[in-house]
């Protein structure tokens, strides 16, 4: 394209020359800028990426950890006192797949969720049979947890802690 | 509430940055138009980069002062596209670039209105059958009242006082929110449970009937007006949507089985599904008749090389259509491959952002209204690349954002107000709690 543009120079009158090397210029940044932005988001997207792959960075600077600490084991193998560490996102219920696996007769298999969200704690009932409830209340939706509350899922009683 | 926000204000940098990209997008462009015809930039040009950069700084504005968290990447994204349809548009059909640009800015307005209007994203859920009801009596009324403004063979518009409208682009928007709603309602019982019959387990029919009926009907309605692209459309976004909110890969399998008798129902039936699937298998033994355009897209492609001819260097004008359903092959021969690319790349991101919001927000149907919302735009991109490209038969779709028309643009600006709504929506929950 270049060359192009050199040989109109030899042939063509000034005025022509720079329109064509402007134009050639315009379309290269065209297609640049296009690629420009492209790559300025997919910078963005990589930040993003990476500073969630550092969760406990986060964390630990916005949110101090918290604990579950067992205060009625109701009839699972824990014993009263337990601390359990809370996750970013725990799931609690009977079957193995969850992060706490509470093995209680009244423990659905995939019964609560606990979820921590911009430096808060809050529960959620995942469909299970007998409910889940936040200091004897029961959870519609979803309850912010404060230290203290104490969170019954089926026999079980549990208590957050800092 | 963090030191450097004012008034729950709070910067938003990155958008403010990469809105740069769009204004400077348009401004390059209409440049090269101007010189590569001989005259100088004239002040319409001028006059159409300040109403851009306005237009975009006033819904910068508005977001940083009441959504902050709304995410940044999604306008920019959305508007390079936007800058480059208005480009395209100007070259192609130079008479229509001001009816784009006006479309652009009335989408604009209708962005900032669907923020402003909705009180919250689950004030959507609450009215689910009026969405429903709204969307097929637009569709219906096309029966009754549809025009064909411009002799395609389909009577796809409403009329009035001169602005025609395309109701199955607001029907995909109505859809998506009913069938988030319905979704999020049953998610657990089409998750869940099963009928038993025999060996084999069935979904829960009886919670999936008003769902299917109601994809029946807008199917049902928009193949009857031989709206092909749309049926497509739908019936991918439907299936998108029940994957998300079940993860079930039986309800995928079953679903591609009824796709496949369904095609092969309507090839049986309907002539045009016919013409298409042979065009699409041979299209240079027809090149002259219904094979034409497709032909001339390829043509245009191939043409356009690595870098392309360059904006007006091209004889794009040749492809039918290439305003509006055809526009990347005028992208492909003017700005090459490398052009075409870049307007993938572009989907990609946008595609890219819907799904990130659907994951990160904190509520069921959130996700899947934003699911929804991003694989529309999706899924509309790929059948129309996909047809353009010969890789699928050809249905008539616009692709999102960058082809000319009015009411394909309003929908889309609607569209992610939506998904700009629900991206800001954790957050002020939190806020207020």
């Amino acid at each position: 394209m270049w060359i192009l543009a050199r040989i109109r120079l030899s042939y063509g009158s000034m005025f022509e020359l720079t329109a064509e090397a402007v134009i050639l210029l315009l379309r290269l940044a065209l297609v640049a800028l296009l690629y420009l932005f492209l790559g300025a988001v997919a910078l963005t997207a990589a930040r993003e990426l990476r500073r969630l792959a550092r969760p406990d960075a986060a964390v630990r600077q916005t949110v101090p950890r918290a604990r579950l600490i067992v205060v009625d084991p109701g009839s699972t193998s824990l014993t009263p006192g337990d601390a359990l560490p809370l996750r970013p996102v725990t799931r609690l219920g009977r079957s193995a797949e969850n992060t706490i696996v509470l093995d209680d007769t009244f423990v659905s298999a995939e019964h609560a969720v606990i979820v921590q969200r911009d430096g808060a704690w809050w529960v959620s009932d995942r469909g299970s049979t007998n409910g889940t409830a936040v200091n004897e209340r029961p959870v519609h939706g979803e309850v912010g947890l404060a230290p203290g509350d104490v969170v019954a899922i089926g026999d079980v009683r549990l208590k957050i802690a800092v | 509430m963090r030191p450097w926000s004012i008034g729950g204000a709070r910067p938003r940098w990155l958008e403010l940055a990469l809105l740069a990209c769009p204004i400077l997008l348009l401004a390059i462009g209409l440049t090269t138009i101007e010189l590569s015809s001989g005259e100088a930039p004239g002040s319409s040009d001028q006059a159409l980069v300040a109403a851009l950069a306005s237009a975009l700084f006033a819904v910068h504005c508005w977001l940083t002062l009441r959504y902050p968290h709304a995410d940044q990447v999604v306008l920019p994204t959305a508007s390079m596209l936007a800058a480059l349809s208005m480009v395209m548009v100007a070259r192609l059909e130079p008479s229509l670039a001001l009816r784009q640009a006006m479309w652009i800015g009335v989408g604009s307005v209708a962005l900032l209105a669907t923020l402003v209007i909705l009180p919250s994203v689950s004030w959507l859920r609450q009215y689910r059958y009026t969405w429903a009801a709204l969307g097929l009596a637009l569709v219906l009324s096309t029966f009754v009242f549809g025009v064909d403004p411009n002799g395609s063979g389909a009577r796809l518009w409403l009329g009035f006082g001169g602005v025609y409208f395309q109701p199955s682009e607001i029907l995909k928007i109505l859809l998506v929110v009913f069938f988030a709603a319905y979704l999020d309602d049953y998610r657990e019982l089409l998750t869940l449970s099963s009928v038993r019959v025999g060996p084999i387990s069935l979904p829960p029919l009886p919670y999936l009937t008003p769902l299917l009926f109601m994809l029946a009907i807008a199917l049902g309605t928009v193949v009857m007006q031989r709206d092909l692209g749309a049926a497509l459309l739908l019936f991918g976004l439907f299936l998108a949507m029940l994957f998300v909110a079940t993860g079930r890969v039986l309800y995928v399998v079953g679903s591609l089985a009824i796709f496949v008798l369904g095609a092969d129902l309507l090839y049986r039936l309907f002539s045009v599904v016919k013409i298409r699937v042979e065009t699409w298998q041979d299209p240079w033994a027809t090149a002259s008749t219904t094979g034409y355009q497709l032909v001339q897209g390829l043509t245009a492609l191939a043409a356009g090389g690595l870098i392309g001819a360059g904006l007006t260097y091209g004889y794009p004008t040749y492809v039918p259509a290439v305003h509006t359903d055809f526009m990347i092959a005028a992208i492909g021969e003017e700005l090459g491959l490398a052009g075409s690319l870049a307007v993938v790349g572009l989907y990609v991101v946008l595609v890219h952002r819907g799904l990130r919001i659907a994951m990160v927000t904190g509520d069921s149907f959130a996700t899947l209204l934003a699911a929804g919302l991003t694989s529309v735009v999706g899924i509309q991109a790929l059948v129309i690349l996909g047809g353009t490209l010969k890789l699928i038969p050809l249905t008539g779709v616009t692709l999102p954002l960058l082809s000319y028309g009015g009411s394909s643009v309003l929908a889309n600006y609607v569209l992610l107000g939506l998904l700009l709504a629900v991206s800001a929506e954790p957050r002020r929950r939190d806020d207020a709690a």
